[in-house]
């Protein structure tokens, strides 16, 4: 592998670079490991480069340990939760059951059927009677014969007026 | 219930008692992750109470979709990307604040000093040395994702492996992300 010389002090050269941060945390594969290895015998810059990330990357662990009553308050204020968190699972699955896939349909089936029965039954209920006709719908089906002579003397009118024009006209051209 | 106590038992079998409906076998997955779970959420938060939030957080997530988990990878590698998930997630939603808070600032006329590198409470400060202080200035300005490779192999010792099954990439992605983070953080510590 071909290598470039370091732009500056303590920068690696650039083809070992991301190989000499593998090989700081021991990630590198064997083969890899000695190439490294052999390079680093020659070249200082990626010695230096080397022990800087040995000292610069566990400085950067941030340290933080609290006291065993925070790990106590941790677990005893997870353990509510969790228990919270499954109450309202139970819930949860007794809502989905509910919704569960056969009883919906039944349920509706029964709603509808129930409906259609009622309606069935109650028929003469809510159904207008026959006999339940208008006062003056009644009086006039009674008189249904007068009517029907209106329209005898309607015919005769309007026989009488196409043949009265005729008649006159027959009178006039009658020689005196 | 578990026949054994949880801490004798694997975490498959706690998962399958878990799975099963048994919370006491999850307590047991708790009490074995909790210290790692909550050093991860510190890592990224750098604060107490949040990364006691962010892990519980994780937990319960775990918790409730315990059954959706196949046990194709290990537990710790399912929990921890639920972990790393929520960590980049508290990591984008604080990046938003200090945005906004950033342009309120513009709004009142403040100067961009303080701004630049907000830094940790008085108390904080206090506690904190100064090293510490620029170390997390510094990996507060890595991309999301070049961060949380380098601290689950820097801070947590996970294998390339482990970060590849954990954030759903490939090795040779996770080993480009570890060396650029490396060189960004070194390059950063020097500047400041």
């Amino acid at each position: 592998m071909a290598t470039r010389t370091p732009d500056a002090f303590g920068a690696a050269c650039k083809d070992f670079e991301q190989e000499l941060v593998l090989y700081h945390y021991r990630e590198s594969s064997a083969e890899d490991r000695r190439k490294v290895e052999s390079h680093l015998g020659g070249c200082a810059r990626c010695r230096g480069f080397l022990s800087e990330l040995k000292s610069l990357l566990p400085a950067t662990v941030a340290a933080d340990e609290p006291a065993p009553e925070f790990w106590q308050n941790y677990s005893r204020e997870l353990r509510i939760k969790l228990a919270a968190e499954e109450e309202k699972r139970g819930w949860l699955r007794a809502l989905a059951a509910f919704f569960h896939p056969w009883p919906v349909p039944a349920a509706a089936t029964a709603v509808i059927l129930a409906i259609a029965m009622g309606l069935t039954f109650t028929k003469t209920h809510w159904y207008p009677a026959a006999t339940d006709t208008a006062p003056e719908f009644t009086e006039m089906a009674k008189n249904a014969d007068f009517f029907q002579s209106l329209d005898f003397l309607d015919s005769m009118d309007l026989m009488e007026s196409v043949e009265a024009p005729e008649a006159q006209k027959s009178e006039t051209s009658r020689p005196l | 219930m578990v026949s054994c106590r949880p801490e004798e038992l694997g975490d498959e079998a706690l998962v399958i008692a878990a799975q099963q409906g048994e919370r006491e076998a999850f307590e047991g997955l708790v009490e074995r992750y909790k210290q790692k779970a909550y050093r991860i959420a510190f890592d990224f938060t750098r604060d107490r109470e949040e990364a006691k939030d962010l892990s519980q957080d994780a937990f319960l997530q775990a918790f409730s979709h315990l059954k959706s988990f196949d046990r194709r990878a290990s537990f710790y590698t399912w929990f921890y990307r639920i972990l790393v998930n929520l960590c980049l997630d508290y990591r984008r939603r604080k990046a938003k604040v200090v945005w906004e808070s950033l342009e309120e600032r513009t709004e009142r006329g403040d100067g961009f000093e303080k701004l630049a590198n907000p830094g940790p409470s008085p108390v904080e400060e206090a506690m904190r040395g100064e090293l510490s202080e620029r170390i997390g200035a510094a990996l507060a300005t890595l991309p999301p994702k070049q961060r949380a490779v380098f601290l689950l192999k820097n801070h947590q010792g996970l294998s390339i492996s482990e970060i590849a099954g954990v954030m759903k990439a490939a090795e040779g992605t996770i080993k480009v992300h570890l060396h650029r983070a490396v060189m960004a953080l070194r390059q950063r510590l020097a500047e400041l």
